[in-house]
């Protein structure tokens, strides 16, 4: 019952979901150092809570929660106590629509974190309405309120460009 | 890409298969970059060294739930592991091995001698590396969440599997606070020992190195098989080894532990560093949820209990407490689980609860006769409540039995009170705003530590002795090559004087399902 050692296949487990987390913490953070730091803190959590995961199902949207709410976390303990300096953004290279690609790149990073991050899980990681308010803490209500909102937002700022 | 919830969006645009699309070639991206990054934590000690600047390991701060949690034991005098448990009335007669030896503690809070033994350093390498036989080690063990590598590159069953850390490992470090560039893999066998210490107090452990079966390593390991060093026993803090005759269980012993009957199971009494999100699991029935640890598992000795136990809330106290196993309702569980079922502990009592040992104990320099004994609270006079013992500096050693902790003896646990004059950092030039302030620059210091803080201190407070509820944890900055992370120590609270700063509502949690 020791949780010393994670089972090898947790682990592999672990890494063929590395990449889906990397992609969706670099969109959420928008911070190269800060995406990496959640993918290792979301690792290191689920290595420590492998034994009390039992649906392997769900893996998936629970690796996504807990990163997800790592991520809110770390911005809500920022903002009360750093003044964050205006972001750099690294975008995917050789897209077939790059102009498009950045406009939409910094449509999103102009949204909140919160809302960004449901537009993010839903519309951009394909997780269910369910499964993103659970990932982000709300009931399915708020989470498609936000969703709304990043939508509606994201064309009032696609349409300013 | 989804319609269904988004209410106002409308059909009629593509800004969904847009985000779909951005969506594909950033994971397209990620798919490029993640072999490198998987391979910055997989391997050698160096790599992982390497690793440190990139996946700085301290504890990120726990959610403001566990902070009002904190303040909540505070203000009930809770926290100086004052609660009592069935069973702790009688004064048990105790035999805990070693508990006669001489403990000579070191200025660093860790022992230099036990029982007239050298207790090494994990900086003392040099000295200790080619010793051969046991000796004692002292440090801090703490999980390393290195993944590992592919299963199918790693030999299954050899002495390099037993003695070569593969992934997942335990380090030691000689600070509790873990941003030591000092540090090495213990080897995997024996890591059993340490379940229940990792990420906590020092501890002083009897180790080898030169193992036996470094022999039978291949030759392109020798090397490395024969400088593992291999934990042969946690001597310190102590565990009795028995009460009132019957024999103390410890997590090492599992093979051994009685099948029918209870027995006496001891060892540090633990809680998640952490809590996950907790998905609801359905369908399990009354006998598999009293039974089977989920979720917020509370550990002794890093040994699972059942979630019917009998215990209270831990704090990383040493307990000894009467366990069974074979539950009767192991029997009601489904087939799948019964065998899961059967082997959890359950608590029936705890018969014998020592102090909370000190995650970083104060210095004190001399003899004393029990690790308790050496704790922070052992540094002065302890209040029961309100504010105790004033220090030489004029800042109480502890309040409401919760240890303040100074510069010179920071714990590693993300949340302490934290005491000492509070000063400003003249090397930087202030923020605009107190609020604003980046603790690399230290705007404020107490008793010369940089501290961030959520809190308008008042100028008031300059140069007067305070006490600080704080978090250790990690917070972006704005370096001049990106952005990077940094540990930081941030000021949620004065908590001494009392009412100098008004404390604002804690934030919601976000990692509360």
């Amino acid at each position: 019952m020791s949780a010393l050692a994670p089972a090898p296949d947790w682990v592999a487990t672990l890494h063929v979901h590395g990449p889906l987390l990397l992609a969706a913490a670099r969109a959420i953070a928008r911070d190269e150092a800060e995406a990496e730091d959640l993918v290792q803190t979301t690792f290191e959590r689920a290595l420590r809570a492998a034994p009390t995961i039992r649906d392997p199902r769900a893996i998936r949207a629970w690796l996504l929660t807990v990163q997800t709410r790592e991520a809110l976390r770390v911005v809500r303990r920022l903002r009360r106590t750093l003044r964050l300096d205006p972001e750099v953004h690294e975008l995917p290279i050789g897209g077939p629509d790059t102009s498009k690609s950045i406009e939409l790149d910094e449509a999103l990073g102009r949204l909140s974190r919160p809302i960004r991050a449901a537009v993010v899980l839903h519309h951009m990681v394909g997780l269910s309405v369910r499964e993103t308010a659970d990932a982000l803490g709300v009931t399915e209500n708020t989470a498609k309120a936000r969703l709304k909102t990043g939508l509606a937002r994201l064309r009032e700022l696609l349409d300013e460009d | 890409m989804k319609t269904d919830a988004s209410g106002g969006a409308s059909a009629g645009d593509n800004l969904e298969d847009r985000l779909s699309g951005q969506f594909a070639a950033e994971l397209d991206r990620a798919e490029r970059d993640y072999p490198a990054l998987r391979g910055k934590l997989v391997g050698s000690v160096p790599a992982a060294r390497a690793r440190r600047g990139l996946w700085p390991r301290i504890a990120l701060p726990m959610t403001s739930a566990a902070v009002l949690a904190v303040a909540v034991l505070i203000g009930a005098g809770l926290l100086s592991g004052s609660t009592t448990s069935p069973g702790v009335g009688s004064v048990p007669s105790l035999d805990s091995g070693p508990a006669s030896s001489r403990v000579v503690m070191g200025a660093d809070g860790m022992p230099t001698q036990i029982d007239g033994q050298r207790v090494y350093r994990v900086t003392d390498q040099a000295q200790w590396q080619n010793l051969s036989g046991s000796f004692l080690l002292a440090g801090y063990a703490v999980l390393a969440p290195i993944p590992c590598a592919p299963p199918s590159t790693q030999p299954q069953s050899s002495p390099e599997n037993a003695l070569v850390p593969q992934c997942g490992t335990v380090e030691l470090v000689p600070k509790a606070q873990d941003n030591s560039e000092y540090f090495f893999n213990l080897a995997p066998s024996g890591l059993d020992l340490l379940a229940g210490w990792l990420n906590g107090p020092a501890v002083v452990m009897r180790v080898h190195t030169h193992d036996p079966e470094a022999a039978s390593c291949s030759a392109d390991k020798q090397a490395a098989c024969e400088a593992a060093v291999v934990v042969e026993a946690v001597v310190w803090p102590e565990v009795p080894a028995q009460i009132d005759g019957e024999r103390v269980y410890r997590a090492a012993d599992q093979a051994s532990f009685p099948t029918s009957g209870s027995f006496l199971l001891g060892g540090p009494f633990t809680k998640p560093q952490f809590v996950p999100p907790c998905p609801m699991q359905p369908n399990l029935t009354a006998a598999e949820q009293q039974l089977i640890p989920y979720c917020y598992i509370l550990s002794i000795d890093g040994l699972s209990v059942a979630p019917e136990s009998n215990i209270d809330e831990p704090n990383g106290e040493i307990v000894v407490a009467r366990v069974h196993i074979d539950d009767p309702q192991a029997a009601q569980c489904p087939a799948s689980d019964r065998e899961q079922c059967q082997a959890a502990i359950v608590v029936e009592a705890v018969v014998w609860r020592g102090e909370t040992p000190a995650t970083s104990a104060s210095p004190t320099p001399g003899e004393a006769g029990s690790p308790n004994s050496v704790s922070a609270e052992s540094a002065g006079p302890v209040a029961s409540t309100g504010s105790g013992a004033i220090g030489p500096d004029g800042v109480p050693i502890a309040l409401n039995g919760a240890t303040v902790y100074r510069a010179a003896n920071l714990p590693s646990s993300p949340i302490f009170l934290l005491g000492g004059k509070l000063t400003r950092d003249a090397s930087c030039a202030a923020p605009a705003s107190p609020l604003a302030t980046l603790p690399a620059c230290g705007y404020w210091m107490i008793d010369g530590v940089k501290v961030g803080t959520t809190i308008d201190l008042p100028d008031s407070l300059l140069g007067q002795p305070v006490v600080a509820q704080v978090e250790a944890g990690r917070a972006l900055a704005v370096c001049l090559s990106g952005s990077c992370t940094q540990s930081t120590i941030v000021v949620m609270a004065i908590v001494w004087p009392e009412a100098a700063v008004a404390t604002p509502p804690a934030p919601p949690s976000p990692l509360t399902p």
